[in-house]
């Protein structure tokens, strides 16, 4: 039984706290003790920093007591994925080879947060280094809560499964080829892949320096748009960060779709995802058409090759960062990890050039396509979450059972948003027929810099439908 | 813009052949290096000598123990060798970031 207040959303939550109706030293205790009860049965958390949420809570508490109430995530509980540095806070990356790591830095990501007030409540399982099996990374697999035999996707396992289970209202995910998005598809939660250097970088462990990105995980789009306001803009210590101004992304989040160009690629997205996945996709865009979105054709030519050029540029990047690691503690390493570093050893340096040039190719596609629409929708994965492997299977990339067809369906609809840079967000648009239960999900893709165009399309979806209020059998 | 070379094997047919290969590394060691075929990715000979050239070679064990993942990226990444791209694609070696015009940054 999940408990009423760890039920509602960020905005609600801060709305009551702002109000003084609410205190966020009763925010963090009831989220806290639903950790202990749930949480054992999910494996969402690596860590809990119960004290000092609770000591943060009692100064939030004064704070807006005294009037000083800094913004909507002050006094709110949120837990990043275990890969963000804190300082003097445990930061395993999913790991046994860092599984003692205690940053004497915080990322940025995180510094921001804690300045807008947000409250620290824990650090999140994942696949270790953000490309592990999760099943025999450091600290076991997180499990999906709509079916806790079921996988919730990767890379940010926990940040999706702690949302969906509603042990934490607010997460930080990173994205190098899905690892946002993936999650966010198989437990029906919001994910936001923001545009190349919006968000900075620094403190976050490195899987691929150019495909590397970290966002918002919540379970609503006003809940997102929320945190990326706080933690987006320029860093002189990530230079890929952009000194672009940040959007007020909560005013942008109005109901309206009339006139909204949906485009729907004719080819390379919808043709391997489930039927039910697709049909929930094309229902989802079919609501905002009846209320005045307008749908357009568009095409991606080469969209087929952004999993396996992505696939290139991430390993060879990772081998490159891991190379020490790799050399020295490798039996710490999940099997995975250690497969996939060692094989990328042997990528060709042509391969990886070529792999860029595919993505200077992608990048032009995508533009194109956004000459003729605003928006592009896909599906947000191309099947629901599928059962958690087994340990011999997850040994490998080629285990016994493994389908063949799996690497043909490393995802590219996801993988093309980091090829590019271009920003995706993904949400629920439904739940299987089939038991168990499990979300469907749609993606949607935009423009650089256009994440308040991609929260307010999401938003406008959530306004208009209560896939988001579905709560798991926990 | 950009075409397939023609009269290659298709990608999912070197993933399963891929797939069909022994995944019992040390068999794999001891009867795959009869030579390349079509699809079957690299052999153990050129396993070994690309392996003589890394600053921490691998062990005999663990070259035997990825010969068959080496062999279904190679396979994996047919799609992307196969692609002919015209002389005047640059590599991207990421998105670069100049604001929302950068839209059009492709062009």
């Amino acid at each position: 039984m999940i408990p009423e207040l760890c039920r509602q959303s960020a905005r609600t939550l801060s709305e009551a706290v702002r109000r003084r109706e609410l205190s966020p030293v009763e925010v963090v205790d009831a989220h806290l003790a639903h950790i202990e009860a749930v949480d054992p049965g999910i494996n969402a958390f690596i860590t809990v920093t119960g004290e000092h949420a609770r000591e943060r809570a009692r100064q939030a508490d004064a704070e807006i007591a005294a009037g000083n109430w800094r913004g909507p995530l002050h006094g709110i509980p949120y837990a990043p994925k275990d890969i963000l540095a804190t300082a003097g806070i445990l930061t395993t990356n999913g790991s046994k080879a860092t599984a003692d790591r205690v940053p004497d830095y915080e990322s940025t990501i995180t510094a921001r947060l804690h300045a807008a007030g947000a409250i620290l409540i824990g650090k999140l399982n994942l696949l270790e280094f953000a490309m592990g099996s999760g099943v025999l990374s450091g600290f076991g697999p997180a499990r999906n809560p709509w079916a806790t035999d079921y996988s919730p996707s990767g890379s940010s396992s926990g940040s999706g499964a702690a949302l969906a289970a509603r042990l934490v209202p607010l997460s930080i995910g990173t994205d190098t080829g899905g690892s946002i998005r993936g999650p966010a598809a198989a437990c029906g939660v919001v994910g936001l892949k923001q545009t190349y250097g919006r968000i900075s970088r620094f403190g976050v462990t490195t899987l691929s320096w150019t495909l590397d990105h970290a966002g918002p995980m919540t379970r609503t789009a006003w809940d997102a748009a929320a945190m990326l306001g706080a933690i987006a803009g320029a860093d002189p210590r990530d230079l890929t960060a952009v000194d672009l101004e940040v959007p007020d992304y909560l005013a942008a989040l109005t109901p309206e779709v009339s006139g909204l160009r949906i485009g729907v690629p004719s080819a390379g997205f919808f043709e391997d995802a489930t039927e039910e996945m697709g049909e929930a996709v094309h229902a989802a865009i079919s609501l905002l058409e009846a209320d005045g979105a307008e749908v357009v054709e568009v095409a991606v030519p080469h969209a087929h090759l952004a999993g396996s050029a992505g696939w290139i540029v991430a390993m060879a990047e990772a081998v490159t960062f891991h190379e020490k690691r790799l050399a020295e503690q490798p039996e710490d390493l999940d099997p995975l990890v250690r497969e996939r570093l060692e094989v990328a050893r042997f990528y060709p340096a042509t391969d990886y050039i070529k792999a860029l040039r595919v993505r200077t190719i992608l990048q032009q596609e995508m533009a194109a396509v956004f000459r003729n629409c605003d928006v592009m929708i896909v599906p947000g994965s191309l099947s629901p979450a599928g059962p958690l492997r087994s340990a011999e299977a997850a040994r490998s990339d080629v285990s016994a059972g493994t389908n063949p067809d799996a690497l043909d369906s490393r995802p590219g609809n996801t993988f093309i948003g980091n090829m590019t840079g271009y920003p995706g967000l993904t949400l629920g648009c439904g739940f299987t027929s089939e038991a168990p239960k499990r979300p469907l999900a749609l993606q949607i893709y935009g423009p650089p810099f256009s994440e308040d165009r991609l929260l307010q399309v999401a938003h406008a979806y959530q306004e208009r439908t209560s896939w988001h209020e579905e709560l798991p059998p926990i | 813009m950009v075409k397939r070379v023609p009269g290659l094997m298709t990608r999912r047919r070197l993933l399963g052949s891929a797939a069909a290969a022994p995944v019992a590394a040390p068999l794999i060691l001891a009867g795959c290096d009869s030579g390349p075929e079509p699809g079957a990715g690299p052999t153990v000979a050129a396993l070994e000598y690309a392996n003589s050239l890394l600053d921490h070679p691998l062990s005999a064990d663990r070259l035997s123990a990825i010969l068959p993942a080496v062999r279904m990226n190679h396979a994996f990444f047919r799609a992307v060798r196969d692609l002919e791209i015209p002389d005047r694609v640059e590599p991207s070696v990421t998105f670069v970031a100049r604001g929302p015009a950068s839209a059009d940054s492709g062009e």
